[in-house]
């Protein structure tokens, strides 16, 4: 008998819009000690689906229709009353939600949080349990648990808050996990602990897990069976292996050709067409068929479904193109594109465009109880240069001062110290009208394409007022086709100019980032973070506009990011940070091939792979522990703490490694355990 | 934590003397004087001159400024021009009633307010939402002066001489006639009976809007994340609103009740002239009138010094139900 069993499940919200029809008619089984992926974008019913299992849905507006049924061992869930419910909430089914910022109650400490789940089934008291949350915390890799447990959420980092609330989830050992993006919204290392602390409590305890993400190599890196939803179905489902080596489903393939791959270097993506369509309006017939590269009048019908479903040992695909052998060959073929040619750099005698020496911004903060004025060196001492129609990829976790020397280099927020010049100009000393040449020469686009636009402005007045402030289009009828003219470059229509942000999708509101920086013809744009936001098939679409833009307007990039697949897609050279410092630097080749920063090469094993169990993979490199924080960097190398190098001692704390070289055209590094080794 | 209060306390010193100081001037350069209302217009100019000397009002302003702010630091607010009795000793014996009612009334407003704006997020929507919403908004947009009369009419005047309820509530005055001799338990409820009309009278406006704004803070609330975790734990859905939504939503109210503080005292005033109520509104008006300066000074300046204390009461407050703010 399956552990988890769902059956033709549909979950309906009545909307101002009409019915949306979030969950439309999902079959799968979870097994005992077995981990399900469900894949798929956002808005594609994952969530819903997990939320139907805890019969979390808010009722109303949401509603499950009857004829579905959700087996939970030998018990139909559906059928159970409230309180009964209840005891299979935490006891026999629990689940780690996406965001661990908000997921946790701020008012309590976490240890009376995990406490609480102890003592519901009465067989701890008080005091027992406590010491069993204590024991937990420690289970789940907090560091001096006892003090922990009296802290309050926003005491502790990301990691640390995920790391609770898997502690919250396991408190009663529940048969069935549902983990909905337990990683999403943490760092590459961290999400490695947090995979691997998931996979190694899975085992011990036997339990099923049903794991939802949008990030294809999670699911590749730890499921074994893969679930791809589309529209509120499952399109297609089998074993990791069949998905990621062979995957049958059109939308399944446009998913794999949407994702920088880490092996694949400035290639340009395969993005699925168009956005994920309105719940209340999925097209008739087989619901990917408008952005379905493949459509024929057959799809015209709703593909079969398979009447089991998802089940283990089965392959389902719903989709009417299998039937047809002529068919299925013509949409292999597509999934692999033409590469398109990328930006040149521009040879290297040229002065760079932007060169960037010692550049240091410090924030004072208060501290209460010292009272001495402590410093965070959000970027501590970080030289670059980027060449004229280069992309300088910046890479590191958050909190390691990326941002923050963006900011710095325009003069958005003023640097402590360091030397800047752009195009031979000295930025650190212009004022007035010469700062406003450089913020048109040099423009930002953000990472929040939701909170980085005017919510009451048009997006004709938002482009209009940047030309009017440069007077680039004085003239409103030149202004007008200057912005339609805009519009049409970042592949919007003529008809979105009157409308307002709301009313565009994450993908559609970053190429209106991308229009308003284009405005003003700059000569370089910094990216911060642009896709980390967005779908994969939008992120592709978004990463092949920025591509495209390069070659035809010879643009310069400097492109911050935290995710080293999207860095190695679209940069010529990688530089990566650690708490304020550049650690390694060198062309995107030989950084991915040959790195030499430890720091660096755990990064790169951290990072999850979408060829399962292809390749032989990496050792792959754990780190231990948070990132430091800047305001109290550990002293010389501040990556010495969390290093695995087997040289590692003390001269490593005596002082700063400077970059030195570390290979072949100018790849550098900053650790003073490589000077014996051969750089390849 | 007590590093916070102590913070907030030191700030409340500086504000304490600046409401002194306004105090003093606002009343320093109105135009009359005390002396121009006590005496008989058959009086000579030279013996007014005398009083006026006598009194000190000969004086230039910062002379009896500072002499002013000295004494009242001392505690001493001098002596009522009309009772003859030092004000201090005046103030001492009303300013309980004033407290009595206020803080009743407080009590009432956020405990009536606070239950109801939970019991309306618990039921958003349902008919006894929506019944409870019509229902506040009708005592919300209503003047608490004519409440009172409409709670004297009903519960007071109709209770007793029309309908001849069991139960009704005397309408006037802190006590009854025959107070003196009660036994002692007779006493405290006659206390207590005395005190409904003019508290409710009082609460009642201002619990409307406590319940509004809480139904809004916690519908907020049970939209979070965390709500959502408590209930995936297989909490009871009491101890998810009791333990996990309530303390959230608890502390944008926790603002409101500094915000109330002066209504409470201002709205004091009316009620305690309806209710006639020996109490500090009673007292200033009065005093307003007969020009009793001395009483009006320090009856406004208590009054501000009652605010100051609320709002660090509600500093401290806001430490305890929000742990984000004690570790600031």
């Amino acid at each position: 008998m399956p552990l988890l069993e769902v059956t033709a499940l549909r979950t309906h919200f009545d909307t101002d819009g009409g019915t949306a029809r979030a969950v439309d008619g999902v079959s799968f089984s979870v097994e005992e000690g077995e981990t399900v992926g469900i894949v798929g974008e956002s808005g594609c019913g994952k969530t819903v689906t997990a939320l139907s299992i805890m019969r979390l849905v808010p009722e109303p507006p949401g509603r499950i229709l009857p004829g579905a049924s959700i087996r939970l061992r030998d018990r139909e869930l559906l059928e159970l009353p409230d309180r009964a419910m209840r005891e299979v909430r935490g006891r026999e089914v629990a689940m780690v939600f996406q965001e661990p910022m908000t997921s946790l109650n701020p008012v309590l400490t976490v240890g009376d949080q995990i406490r609480e789940a102890l003592v519901l089934d009465g067989r701890l008291d008080g005091r027992r349990a406590r010491r069993a949350a204590v024991r937990l915390l420690g289970e789940v890799g907090i560091p001096d648990p006892g003090t922990r447990y009296a802290e309050y959420p926003h005491q502790l980092s990301g990691g640390m808050r995920q790391r609770i609330m898997i502690a919250i989830a396991l408190a009663l050992e529940p048969g069935l996990l549902i983990a909905d993006e337990p990683t999403t919204a943490l760092d590459v290392t961290i999400q490695a602990q947090i995979l691997d602390l998931i996979a190694k409590l899975r085992e011990r305890r036997r339990m099923g897990v049903l794991l939802i993400t949008h990030d294809l190599g999670v699911v590749a890196e730890v499921a074994d069976r893969v679930l791809v939803m589309y529209a509120g179905q499952i399109v297609e489902s089998g074993t990791v292996r069949e998905i990621f080596l062979s995957p049958r489903h059109p939308y399944t393939r446009g998913l794999l050709a949407s994702l920088p791959r880490l092996s694949v270097t400035r290639k340009r993506l395969s993005p699925i067409p168009g956005y994920v369509p309105d719940a209340a309006a999925w097209p008739d017939g087989c619901r990917f068929r408008p952005r379905c590269p493949h459509a024929w009048e057959k799809c015209g019908e709703p593909p079969p479904a398979s009447p089991s479903g998802g089940r283990p040992g089965e392959r389902t695909v719903r989709c009417w193109l299998p039937d047809e052998p002529e068919r299925r060959g013509a949409a292999a073929r597509v999934a692999t594109a033409a590469p398109a040619p990328g930006g040149k750099p521009a040879e290297a005698e040229e002065p760079p465009l932007l060169r960037v020496r010692g550049l240091r911004k410090y924030f004072p903060v208060r501290s209460q109880r010292r009272g001495n004025r402590a410093v965070v060196r959000a970027v501590d001492g970080v030289s670059f240069e980027i060449r004229r129609g280069e992309t300088l990829g910046l890479v590191g976790e958050s909190g390691c001062g990326k941002s923050t020397a963006a900011r710095a280099i325009l003069r958005l927020i003023e640097p402590t110290e360091g030397a800047i010049s752009f195009g031979g100009d000295d930025v650190r000393s212009m004022n007035g009208d010469a700062l406003r040449r450089l913020r048109r020469q040099a423009q930002i686009i953000f990472q929040d394409p939701f909170g980085s636009l005017n919510p009451r402005m048009t997006v004709e007045d938002m482009l209009g007022e940047i030309l009017k402030v440069h007077g680039l289009a004085t003239e409103r009828n030149t202004r007008r086709r200057r912005i339609l003219e805009l519009l049409d470059i970042v592949g919007l229509l003529p008809g979105h100019a009157d409308r307002y942000p709301h009313e565009f999708s994450g993908g559609q509101r970053q190429r209106i980032g991308i229009a308003r920086a284009l405005s003003v013809e700059p000569e370089l744009i910094i990216c911060d973070e642009p896709v980390s936001a967005l779908d994969v098939s939008v992120q592709a679409q978004v990463l092949n506009l920025l591509r495209d833009l390069q070659g035809e307007l010879g643009l310069t990039y400097l492109f911050i990011s935290h995710d080293l697949a999207v860095i190695r897609h679209v940069s010529d050279r990688v530089a990566v940070m650690y708490l304020g410092r550049i650690v390694e630097t060198a062309s995107v080749t030989r950084l991915y091939r040959h790195a030499r920063h430890p720091y660096t090469r755990s990064l790169l094993s951290a990072i999850p792979r979408t060829e399962p169990q292809g390749a032989a993979r990496a050792e792959r490199i754990l780190l231990e522990g948070d990132i430091p924080s800047p305001a109290a960097p550990p002293p010389g190398c501040h990556f010495h703490p969390r290093c695995w190098h087997p040289g590692r001692d003390q001269a490593c704390t005596a002082g700063i490694p400077p970059l030195e070289p570390a290979g072949r055209r100018g790849h550098r590094a900053a650790c003073i355990k490589l000077r014996g080794e051969s750089g390849a | 934590m007590t590093v916070f209060l102590l913070r907030r306390l030191v700030q409340a010193v500086p504000i304490v003397l600046g409401i002194a100081t306004l105090v003093f001037f606002l009343l320093a350069l109105a135009p009359g004087d005390a002396v121009s209302f006590l005496v008989s217009p058959n009086i000579t100019p030279e013996a007014l001159e005398q009083i006026r000397r006598n009194m000190g009002l000969d004086q230039p302003v910062h002379i009896r400024y500072l002499r002013w702010m000295g004494s009242m630091l001392t505690g001493d607010f001098g002596i009522s021009l009309t009772r003859n009795e030092p004000v201090r000793d005046i103030i001492l014996a009303i300013l309980p009633n004033t407290l009595t009612l206020s803080l009743s009334a407080i009590l009432l407003a956020f405990a009536g307010g606070i239950l109801i704006g939970v019991f309306q997020a618990v039921r958003h929507n349902r008919l006894a939402d929506s019944a409870l919403s019509v229902i506040g908004l009708f005592f919300y947009s209503m003047p608490s002066f004519w409440l009172a009369l409409m709670l004297i009419l009903v519960f007071s005047l109709g209770a007793r001489n029309l309908w001849e309820w069991p139960i009704w509530f005397p309408a006037s005055g802190m006590t009854s006639v025959d107070y003196p001799f009660m036994s002692p338990g007779e006493q405290i409820r006659d206390r207590l009976a005395h005190l409904v009309l003019p508290s409710l009278s009082l609460a009642l406006v201002l619990a409307a809007g406590i319940a509004r704004y809480m139904r809004a803070s916690m519908l907020e609330v049970i939209r979070q994340d965390y709500v959502r975790t408590a209930r995936s734990k297989g909490l009871s859905e009491f101890r998810v609103i009791a333990r996990h939504a309530l303390p959230n939503g608890l502390i944008p109210i926790v603002t409101l009740l500094g915000l109330y503080l002066p209504t409470f005292f201002s709205g004091a005033v009316l009620i305690e002239t309806v209710f006639a109520w020996p109490g500090m509104g009673r007292l200033v008006v009065d005093a307003i009138f007969q020009r009793d300066y001395p009483v009006v000074m320090a009856g406004t300046f208590i009054f501000a010094v009652l605010v100051v204390i609320g709002n660090l009461v509600a500093d401290a407050l806001y430490a305890i139900v929000d742990p984000r703010i004690r570790y600031e």
